[in-house]
């Protein structure tokens, strides 16, 4: 499904992300870790095609040159990003916005308009994934909306878009354990065998709901160890510095 | 009307220039040199269908002298070589209670027309009124509006010119909504001057629109104590559109009021212009006075997105000019101007979910001017003012 081969980007010529490799095939749930600065988000920036990077290197998702396609033409490949730091839009309500969305994505995946009707029935029951309350939804986007309102509002509007690979930008930080349970269990709902999940976090917390296939350690820009779940335990337990040590 | 001011030509006619601060960026002499005075111009209103509330209510003008003397001398000049016009009176104590409304024709002949109208609300009296200046549909296609002209090089040939006198007697009460419209090729003169007695109440809303030349004057004077005036706008210039919104309040006496707040939209290859001037003379002790002007300039998408650009294509522009004369020692006066662009960061996010970059981009711009869109008190305006901006496109 997604295949980075030699990936390299950079900001200002910072390189962040020095020769980065990466596969992801249906129905698998990869996690990235990695220590403060070592590129998890640029990376997830680089694949949603935020303007700001030089890129380099090779991104294939099912097929397609996803480094060439705008950010919009990725979502409608069926890319999703779950922001980090979701972004606040005064006077545009979330309905209005997803119903602009889920029907642009709705066209370039051949499949018609939605009645009004029927948006609403999808959109209640999308928002009873992640419990966010129903007044959410007229509210302008993420405004005035707390730090865990506004995961969950991402995570919603990954369920309305349904994507075919999901990017989880530590949408786990800055959540109490309830709202984290919430989330994970709303992401967990979703799993299916022909979608994708890249889970990067700092926590094994949200590993524990989720329970990846594949770990993933960057550091530096580049992957430096890939394993499986008892991974995340072990630098959970031990931190980055004996990886450090190991691979000095 | 007068027959003899039929004769006189433009030329003769000392229009203001932009030497003149208060038309620093709109040259009316430039404009109106260029084009002559219109013979045989349409009636200035559809007098047609009009509710009955209006009858009685308002009379066409003609040989009807000015309510009081002009504030300066554009209203001197328009009075003096009118073509038509409307005077409004709402006796004392009358209250309308349904807005009445009003749709200027565009004028569809050559040359410029000028037109005089008055209200005169007496002693506690109210009224609404709603007013559409609709100059019609641009004179060029699509195809050529693609690449737009700056308004300064698009030749214009039709100009309409207003004045309206306001005089509001003690505790009168005027609502006034109005949708200017103008596209390229056309220029509309509008200009409120409104003299208000003690306790009265003057509201103004204008949205202009358009992609010709607008320039929108309001002078206010608060001669009476207590008097409050609240101005409230929405400018979107695009298509080369040039957008010029001149604000003057005088405040004269005692405990006046006045609030002000104006939203610009500039195109790319657009113009957006306030220039809002706040006079507290020495008298007008314990004046409350509040100027505010928030302005977006639109970027082409070819420059945000790093693509090719269109040939002669440039960010929208805004010039926003606040001016405040306090001559009055115990005033509470403020003003506060913002200019940019549209969050890049909020872009991305829309696009991230699908938005395309233009969508993005008229959806941030819609939720810009809804904050004034929302305020306008009239549900047809409402429509018509969404509506064009759904259809905006740069």
């Amino acid at each position: 499904m997604l295949e980075i081969i030699d990936l390299h980007a950079s900001v200002d010529d910072k390189p962040i992300l020095k020769g980065l490799n990466l596969q992801i095939r249906p129905g698998e749930v990869h996690a990235i870790m990695g220590p403060n600065g070592s590129g998890k988000s640029t990376l997830s920036h680089v694949l949603a095609g935020r303007p700001g990077y030089d890129v380099r290197g090779s991104v294939r998702f099912n097929g397609q040159d996803l480094l060439n396609l705008t950010p919009e033409e990725r979502a409608w490949a069926g890319l999703f990003l779950a922001f980090q730091y979701p972004v606040e839009i005064p006077g545009v309500s979330n309905t209005n916005f997803m119903r602009s969305a889920l029907n642009q994505v709705r066209s370039h995946r051949g499949l018609p308009a939605l009645e009004a009707g029927d948006f609403l029935k999808i959109m209640r029951e999308k928002a009873a994934l992640v419990q966010l309350d129903p007044s959410f939804l007229s509210r302008p986007v993420n405004l005035g909306f707390s730090g865990g309102e506004k995961k969950r509002n991402e995570i919603f509007q990954m369920a309305m878009l349904d994507p075919q690979l999901a990017i989880l930008d530590e949408t786990d930080s800055g959540l109490d354990i309830d709202a984290l349970r919430i989330v994970a269990e709303g992401v967990r709902k979703l799993r299916r065998e022909d979608n994708s999940f890249l889970i990067i976090t700092h926590y094994q917390r949200l590993l524990d709901h989720l329970r990846p296939d594949i770990v993933h350690v960057l550091m530096d820009g580049k992957i430096v160890r890939t394993g499986n779940d008892t991974l995340a335990l072990e630098l959970e337990e031990k931190g980055y510095d004996w990886l450090k040590a190991e691979l000095a | 009307m007068s027959s003899s001011h039929t004769a006189q030509s433009t030329t003769k006619i000392a229009w203001p220039s932009s030497r003149l601060e208060a038309w620093k960026y709109t040259d009316l002499h430039q404009l109106a040199s260029k084009i002559s005075r219109n013979e045989c111009p349409l009636s200035p209103l559809g007098w047609q269908g009009q509710p009955h509330e209006l009858q009685g209510l308002f009379t066409e003008l003609h040989n009807a002298e000015p309510l009081f003397p002009a504030f300066d001398e554009l209203s001197g000049l328009i009075h003096a070589a009118r073509h038509g016009g409307w005077h409004a009176h709402i006796p004392a104590g009358t209250t309308c209670d349904a807005p009445l409304r009003l749709s200027h024709a565009p004028s569809v002949t050559a040359g410029w027309s000028g037109f005089t109208h008055q209200i005169q609300v007496d002693e506690g009296a109210q009224l609404t009124l709603i007013e559409e200046f609709d100059e019609g549909r641009p004179e060029v296609n699509n195809a050529e509006r693609s690449a737009p002209q700056e308004s300064d090089n698009t030749p214009v040939e039709k100009m309409n010119l207003h004045h309206l006198q306001v005089h509001l007697g003690r505790g009168a009460k005027l609502k006034l909504i109005r949708l200017f419209h103008c596209p390229t090729g056309k220029a509309l003169v509008h200009q409120i001057d409104a003299l208000q007695e003690g306790e009265s109440n003057l509201e103004v809303q204008t949205i202009s629109l358009g992609s010709g030349i607008i320039r929108n004057n309001i002078h206010i004077q608060q001669k009476g104590d207590r008097c409050s005036s609240t101005l409230l706008g929405l400018s979107v210039a695009f298509g080369g559109g040039h957008l010029d919104q001149y604000s003057r309040i005088q405040h004269h006496a005692l405990e006046g009021n006045s609030h002000q707040h104006y939203k610009a939209i500039a195109a790319p290859n657009s113009t957006t212009i306030f220039n809002g001037v706040l006079r507290v003379e020495p008298h007008a002790q314990q004046t409350n006075a509040y100027q505010r002007s928030s302005n977006l300039m639109l970027d082409p998408a070819s420059l945000v997105q790093g693509q090719p650009s269109k040939p002669n294509l440039r960010s929208g522009k805004v010039n926003a000019k606040p001016e405040l004369q306090i001559f009055a020692d115990n005033v509470k006066c403020s003003h506060g101007a913002t200019m940019g662009k549209l969050n890049t960061e909020s872009i991305f996010y829309l696009q991230s979910r699908g938005l395309s970059f233009e969508e993005a981009q008229r959806m941030l711009t819609l939720a810009f001017a809804m904050e004034i869109v929302d305020q306008l008190e009239d549900e047809g305006i409402r429509t018509k003012v969404i509506t064009h901006l759904d259809q905006l496109e740069w």
